[in-house]
């Protein structure tokens, strides 16, 4: 299931965002020089055999459209509705939940109304949860089975998210993987690894920095980052040292 | 192929139980949950063949419940284009990281937190049968 949204979702997306950005950009005046050092020709993303998968997945699709099941404009649809979610749609949430006291209650209590009370629809197939990082616990989310993710708030899940070396690792040793990925906790802190294995999708509710006072939301949910809410990262106010 | 659980047959009338806050994917619990918030478990070490949601590293480790999350079909049998009835009680149970691994170099404050049906789990006493 995931595999076909995916090849949808992100892959064609990100290398005609890729193609736009690398190849005809060039063209107004930069001193680079073509004819002397070419730009290799980017690879066509479906030059290769399909893979098997890739192969079943046109299969039942087309058999679906066939038989009337579902429209390609339905699927289409489905495709769009995954592409309106990103990283940005959680981070006015969190920035919302660190301005709102109240808000931020209702959220860790009942994460799926908080998300309707502004207008975001999760779905029916996954209920979520919030965890929130304090000054004695940090949080990072996992799904070691396979790749869930709260994705009908935060999009398509990065490649690393779904990669074998993070699934294992992160449950043997997260504290280097952590480290690695530049989080930074002070001596003390307690991480605490959650593994999504069943129907629950985890958000973390990332700790709000110091000096953001008065911030308006939209400030805030500025330096919230995707990997904030997945707990690889720790909002950082530009300029100042992270720390958690 | 999941098991049947043990207390299921007498479980007919609608028990008085606390409700997950979200009703949508939950309906409504079905039956009382055998263990509450704070009951030690232990994970069974038997084997499954097909789709599972229980992870090797966490079969036959002991934890402690720290949510009952709610009553959802049954992935094990969902998975087979069944139903997934009858409804099953998920659990999150907390595991101590240093219980789960016999080399784990963070704090021994380290937990891991995942979601486990009721009938992948035991009591301390009837683990120990």
């Amino acid at each position: 299931m995931s595999g076909g949204k995916r090849d949808h979702g992100d892959h064609s997306h990100d290398d005609h965002g890729h193609n736009h950005g690398h190849d005809h950009d060039h063209d107004h005046g930069h001193s680079h020089s073509h004819a002397d050092a070419p730009h290799p020709p980017q690879r066509d993303h479906d030059a290769d055999d399909m893979s098997a998968y890739e192969v079943l997945e046109e299969a039942v699709r087309s058999l679906l459209v066939e038989k009337g099941v579902l429209t390609n404009a339905e699927i289409a649809g489905q495709v769009d509705l995954m592409d309106s979610r990103s990283p940005a749609l959680g981070a006015k949430v969190i920035a919302k939940a660190w301005a709102d006291p109240a808000y931020k209650k209702h959220l860790l209590a009942d994460t799926r109304a908080a998300l309707s009370d502004v207008g975001i629809d999760i779905g029916t197939l996954a209920d979520f949860r919030t965890v929130e990082n304090t000054p004695k616990v940090h949080n990072v989310i996992v799904c070691t089975l396979c790749s869930c993710y709260p994705k009908l708030l935060l999009g398509i899940p990065p490649a690393w998210y779904k990669s074998l070396a993070y699934r294992s690792r992160v449950v043997i040793d997260p504290r280097s993987v952590l480290d690695e990925f530049g989080v930074r906790l002070k001596p003390a802190v307690e991480v605490r690894v959650h593994d999504a294995t069943a129907d629950l999708r985890y958000l973390v509710l990332p700790m709000r920095p110091k000096d953001t006072e008065g911030w308006s939301e939209e400030k805030l949910a500025a330096i919230v980052t995707r990997d904030s809410m997945v707990g690889t990262a720790v909002p950082a106010v530009p300029g100042a040292a992270a720390a958690e | 192929m999941a098991p049947t659980p043990a207390k299921k047959s007498a479980a007919k009338k609608p028990a008085a139980a606390p409700r997950p806050a979200a009703k949508h994917a939950a309906s409504q619990f079905r039956t009382k949950p055998r263990f509450k918030l704070g009951s030690s478990v232990h994970v069974s070490e038997r084997s499954a063949s097909g789709h599972c949601r229980t992870p090797w590293y966490l079969r036959g480790k002991s934890g402690v419940v720290v949510a009952v999350q709610g009553t959802f079909h049954d992935p094990e049998r969902l998975a087979y284009h069944r139903p997934g009835l009858p409804e099953q009680i998920l659990y999150k149970v907390r595991f101590r990281q240093s219980d789960l691994w016999a080399r784990y170099s963070g704090l021994a404050t380290d937990h891991l937190e995942a979601d486990i049906y009721e009938y992948w789990l035991a009591s301390p006493e009837e683990a120990t049968r």
